[in-house]
């Protein structure tokens, strides 16, 4: 075979891929976060602000700007972000800092930047940031990934954000924990060392539990949310998803977003869609993640390179461990703690970094060669 | 650029697989909750969610024999404030202080305080209430509901009963057939959001009130009327403390009429009316209201007296142990073992038959009789006759007779009980034994309630009566109806006497404990006609002042009654015979 024909053997069979399938999961789960934010928001926007619409229009304008990110990542070649992932990690990690000293406080914790009119939560950037630089330290040293040493080395390199996060929002910083793990146990080519930590992990957990009554009280009111003034927020998720049903009562009709359920529109707003739309709706909605999480996977197991891939795996992570915490909270099978459900729960700057996100998938995804059979 | 290798691709698979098992077990957990929970979480956030207002049922009408309506419902309004709702408090307050001539200051106390809703004022009548809805205020409701109402006051108020504030019976009728009559009390559920404000969409769910049946009585309208106008009549004129009257169908138990004057007004049940009540304690006053609501011909016991003589007749032919023609003879008294006991007539009888010294009501005949039945014999007939029982009236709070034990019955107890002193009974219990003595034997029980119907007149229950049949000889019944009969006839009942008209009857004149007080209780038992009793009426004239013989006093009343309620009751009238009387 001479040079040429293989040349344009390999033409042929080349192929441009782009993930439709994810894109329009991706579209869809957004329309759907909007439909939903009107419906459990207007009531309560109508009598705080006048105005129904405020939480739906912040949204939609954040999500615009979210596509308009998504579309621009998505066309830029992803290994541009080796670069400059060292700098997206400081700049986050920077912001975070900020937020404890000059940030704005809503609903009792400090987790807002105001720039001008805009408010930006840095914690939402310091997720991405942290993927993008785990993806780049560790596509340096694949070869090390099985030493126990490389993992601390990881590890401390990530503590300054996770600490920084933490100290505001703790549920970030165990997401983010969270999505390292996940990297580098892809990454590591072992197994054992991942269960040791496991342990190591739920042993401190149930110590740290155990010596401070605070969180010692948050699990009191976990297992009996009704015996617990605090337990409130959690019972009347439950009475929102109780009264759903296998079917709802139809979009529009909750009573517990009528005020009942406070803050129904961010964190738990799974448990107006399950009033709304039912036990069928509910399920509708995991297995849309789900759906979008299996996408993830076919990118990330068909990706080029390994950078790509670890860029997708911590996506993946990033959205399925957001969604299990989320339904697992409103759902009281774990303690409460504050966690959004991504594209839905109400958040300019979660949903316009998620859609940014969801680019970088795309963008990989774009590397993907098809070969004709 | 590293190449991603297939170990990176199976834990990429591995993290999804964890992602998908923990993904299905939540949705597990959705299903319990969603589906095996979802009654308890749905009840509890409906309860949250709901605001509940009562429909007040109408309470079923008290309709007597005729048709007359002797207990009703009247449509009245209850004016309540839902504060925050208001838009302009002066505006309501000046409204409502003017509509409801309340001070100024009391209602605005009511509007300016924060609840969810602050009853102004209730029973408000329905004018007013229409007015007040007409002025449109936001924040106030006129909320229509019932109050009972009795056309005619105070006709038989003691029967009746009157209605308490959350419309249950509290005595009377009213009490007795309350499950009946109370119907079952609606709803307006409507949906509030969190701040307790009524969701506009959302409407209201009501759940109709379900009013309650009527209860159709044996009284009769107009046989009460004339009871009660005779009694008034013989209160006034004997100043007597009050005076009761029954009338009841013998053969079945029907009660047509229950007097006790003075009665109350059952629309101002907790008015006394006693001019110094305002001096009262509270206690005292109460006491004061239970005596006033006293229902004295079932509550209240007394020694019959010489009415009981019917009693001891009945006895005494059923034991075989007298006829009509022995002869007796009266001195004016009888000793009994070291005891002399007088007959009213000091001066004494002489020699009378048995038929006489019922006419005379001769003390010492009956107890001359009494003792031939002997203790055990006679308390043995006090037990089969039923007087030992209660008579079962459908009313609240009948009295049990009071009476001596077995063994304590010597011959002077047996003596005294012979011509009805020494235990005490209920003058319903006395007419419901004398009733089934004449009836031919048959114990009834007496009633008012007849049948109760639904709001379209379709029955929704017939009440049956206890009956006791054969209790004594029909012959024996026989003789005593046409002893009584002789009683009216020549005898100290023939005050009761109607021309053309046959009525047997027994008069009594009682001395009430303690004997030194020297009150008296005054009293007429009389049935018509004698060969078929229809109609039964007992006069107790109690502590009447100057003459207190009951064939002087109470049997006037009696016959007052007779005259009219024997034509309305189609009772069989004698024209002949009542010329020939009116001749003579």
């Amino acid at each position: 075979m001479s040079r040429r024909q293989e040349a344009g053997k390999k033409k042929e069979k080349q192929i441009k891929y782009f993930d439709y399938t994810l894109l329009f999961i991706i579209i869809f789960l957004v329309g759907f976060g909007l439909v939903m934010l009107y419906s459990t928001s207007s009531y309560n926007a109508q009598l705080k602000f006048n105005d129904s619409a405020l939480y739906l229009k912040k949204q939609l304008s954040a999500s615009l700007l979210g596509f308009a990110a998504m579309l621009v990542v998505a066309n830029i070649d992803y290994h541009i972000w080796l670069k400059l992932s060292g700098f997206a990690y400081i700049v986050a990690a920077g912001l975070c800092t900020a937020v404890i000293f000059m940030g704005t406080t809503l609903n009792g914790s400090t987790r807002w930047l105001k720039i001008g009119p805009l408010s930006f939560q840095p914690s939402e950037l310091a997720k991405v940031a942290v993927i993008l630089f785990l993806a780049t330290i560790i596509n340096r040293i694949p070869k090390q990934m099985g030493k126990f040493s490389s993992i601390v080395k990881i590890m401390i390199i990530l503590l300054p954000v996770v600490g920084v996060v933490g100290y505001s929002n703790l549920s970030t910083a165990i997401i983010i924990l969270g999505i390292a793990i996940c990297l580098i146990f892809v990454a590591s080519p072992k197994y054992l060392q991942f269960f040791i930590m496991g342990g190591l992990v739920a042993g401190f957990g149930t110590i740290f539990v155990m010596l401070e009554s605070y969180r010692a009280e948050r699990l009191k009111i976990w297992l009996n949310p009704e015996a617990y003034e605090k337990g409130y927020q959690t019972l009347q998720g439950l009475y929102a998803i109780g009264s759903g049903g296998l079917f709802g009562k139809g979009l529009g009709e909750s009573m517990q977003k009528l005020g009942f359920l406070p803050e129904a529109q961010n964190d738990m707003i799974f448990s107006i869609i399950c009033e709304e739309l039912g036990l069928f709706g509910a399920i509708c909605v995991i297995l849309l993640f789900l759906l979008l999480i299996w996408r993830f996977l076919v990118i990330a197991n068909n990706a080029p390179d390994l950078f790509g891939a670890l860029i997708v795996v911590g996506i993946m992570a990033h959205i399925a461990i957001q969604v299990i915490l989320n339904i697992a909270v409103v759902t009281n099978t774990i303690p409460n703690t504050g966690v959004t459900l991504p594209f839905i729960s109400y958040g300019g700057t979660s949903i316009a970094i998620l859609l940014t996100e969801m680019g970088l998938a795309l963008s990989v995804s774009r590397g993907i060669r098809l070969e004709r059979v | 650029m590293f190449r991603y290798k297939t170990y990176n691709r199976q834990k990429c698979m591995i993290i999804f697989a964890a992602v998908l098992f923990m993904m299905l077990f939540l949705a597990g957990r959705l299903v319990y909750l969603m589906v095996f929970c979802s009654e308890y979480y749905g009840k509890k956030a409906e309860d949250l969610h709901e605001r509940e207002r009562d429909i007040k049922a109408a309470r079923g009408k008290i309709i007597d024999a005729t048709g007359v309506v002797l207990a009703a419902n009247k449509t009245v309004c209850t004016i309540s404030v839902i504060h925050n709702q208001i838009e302009d408090p002066d505006a309501v307050i000046a409204a409502l202080t003017k509509e409801l001539e309340m001070p100024e200051e009391k209602v605005r106390k009511r509007v300016e305080k924060v609840s969810s809703i602050e009853r102004i004022k209730s029973n408000v009548d329905k004018e007013t209430g229409e007015r007040i809805r007409a002025y449109n205020l936001a924040g106030v409701k006129v909320d229509e509901d019932y109050k009972r109402y009795y056309p005619y006051d105070t006709l038989a108020s003691k029967v009746l009963g009157f209605t308490g504030g959350d419309n249950q019976g509290i005595i009377g009728l009213e009490v007795r057939y309350d499950e009946y009559l109370q119907g079952q009390n609606g709803k307006i559920l409507t949906l509030t959001d969190a701040r307790g404000v009524e969701m506009e969409h959302a409407g209201e769910s009501r759940l109709e009130p379900v009013d309650g049946n009527d209860l159709h009585i044996s009284l009769d309208y107009n046989i009460q009327m004339y009871a009660e106008q005779a009694a008034k009549k013989a209160l006034e004129q004997k100043q007597a403390d009050s005076v009761s009257i029954i009338v009841m169908n013998p053969s079945n138990g029907e009660l047509m009429a229950m007097v006790n004057v003075p009665e109350f007004n059952l629309n101002d049940p907790f008015t006394l009316n006693d001019p110094a009540a305002d001096l009262l304690t509270e206690e005292e006053k109460q006491d004061r209201l239970n005596g006033m609501w006293r229902n004295q011909c079932i509550n209240d016991t007394y020694e019959p007296g010489s009415t009981f003589k019917i009693i001891t007749t009945t006895a005494a032919l059923e034991e075989g142990v007298v006829s009509v023609n022995d002869q007796f003879f009266c001195p004016g008294y009888i000793t009994v073992e070291d005891r002399r006991i007088h007959c009213h007539k000091r001066t004494g009888h002489g020699a009378e038959d048995f038929t006489h010294g019922i006419m005379n009501s001769c003390n010492p005949v009956f107890i001359d009789v009494g003792l031939r039945v002997g203790p055990a014999r006679f308390y043995e007939y006090f037990q089969s006759l039923g007087l030992l029982k209660k008579t079962g009236i459908d009313l609240p709070g009948e009295a049990a007779t009071i009476m001596h034990s077995k063994e304590k019955i010597g011959l002077v107890e047996l003596a005294t009980m012979s011509f009805g002193q020494s235990f005490q009974i209920t003058p319903m219990q006395l007419v419901t034994t004398v009733s089934s003595i004449i009836n031919g034997g048959t114990r009834i029980t007496p009633h008012f309630g007849v049948s109760v119907q639904d709001k379209d007149g379709n029955e929704v229950k017939r009440f049956v009566y206890e009956e006791t049949k054969d209790i004594i000889r029909k012959e024996t019944s026989d003789t005593v109806r046409s002893l009584l009969a002789s009683v009216v006839e020549e005898g100290g009942g023939k005050n009761a006497k109607i021309a053309g008209y046959s009525i047997g009857g027994k008069t009594a004149t009682s001395q009430t404990l303690p004997r030194s007080a020297n009150k008296y209780i005054s009293s007429f038992l009389g049935f018509a006609p004698v060969e078929d009793p229809q109609v039964l009426a007992l006069v107790i004239i109690n502590n009447p002042q100057g003459i207190y013989y009951g064939g002087t006093i109470a049997a006037p009343v009696a016959r007052e009654i007779f005259e009219n309620i024997l034509p309305y009751l189609n009772i069989p009238y004698d024209a002949q015979a009542a010329e020939t009387e009116l001749a003579e």
